[in-house]
């Protein structure tokens, strides 16, 4: 057994190694995960209120402001599912620039894992679970979208 | 309050918005604050490396900005003009930071 590692090839690019088929097919849940995005709660945390209390604002900050970050999340969604096609014997090399658009993801992912499992400092902090329980089963991706993310801020 | 027109149509790189004030007698503002507030999500080191990248601050401040976030709820980040804050946040936003404005009080 391999263990998954990410680290610098270089200074312009990044190699992801490790990849079992149980990650690999985590990793692959994160654009399903993404296409929630658009739900009510998830919407109300990605696309926040500038101003809370202030609608004016508020609205004019929604309209100049959110189409940029809906690109910037999409841009990075797409980044994230080409570059996983590319795995071969769980390993792929990615560009540096690419770093930001996975790190993106991965925590747009976890974003949007808790906001649809009502998921607290509560629940983060519990050391058991039980996989069968769907909010178990979300922190605990949570928590490892949260492991790869580390290892690329560790980078 | 004077209207005020955002666009990012012209935007040439993500997260960049232009902002174009539509009247010129805005009179000065109060210092506006980027507030970030804690959620339980967002790693630590990853808000400690959101405000170094986007303020450009050195580790040690962004450190500490992080922890006040984490143990008081939340923490100004910065102040100033009006159109610097709004970029700030906008860039916060892009990094799933939860952060929003305020105007100091006089």
């Amino acid at each position: 057994m391999t263990s998954f590692t990410i680290e610098r090839i270089g200074e312009d690019a990044v190699s992801i190694n490790g990849i079992d088929d149980a990650t690999l097919a985590l990793l692959h849940e994160v654009p399903s995960i993404l296409h929630y995005r658009s739900h009510p709660s998830v919407s109300k945390r990605l696309f926040p209120d500038v101003k809370p209390g202030d609608e004016q604002v508020s609205e004019e900050f929604h309209e100049a402001t959110d189409p940029d970050l809906e690109y910037l999340f999409a841009s990075a969604e797409e980044i994230l599912i080409r570059d996983l096609a590319g795995i071969r014997d769980g390993s792929i090399e990615i560009p540096d620039t690419h770093v930001r658009a996975w790190m993106s993801a991965l925590n747009q992912a976890r974003l949007i894992l808790a906001e649809l499992n009502q998921i607290d400092a509560a629940d983060m902090g519990r050391g058991e679970f039980d996989p069968d329980e769907k909010k178990d089963l979300a922190v605990l991706k949570i928590h490892f979208f949260g492991f790869v993310l580390h290892l690329f801020i560790d980078l | 309050m004077p209207k005020r027109t955002f666009d990012c149509r012209n935007s040439t790189q993500p997260g960049i918005v232009h902002i174009d004030e539509t009247d010129t007698e805005e009179k000065l503002d109060l210092p506006w604050n980027v507030v970030v507030h804690n959620d339980p999500i967002n790693l630590m080191n990853y808000v400690t490396m959101v405000f170094q990248r986007v303020f450009g601050y050195p580790r040690q401040k962004a450190t500490l900005l992080m922890m006040e976030v984490h143990t008081s709820g939340r923490s100004i980040v910065w102040s100033g003009a009006r159109e610097q804050a709004e970029h700030y946040v906008h860039q916060l936003h892009g990094h799933q930071l939860l952060a929003t404005l305020e105007t100091s009080e006089p």
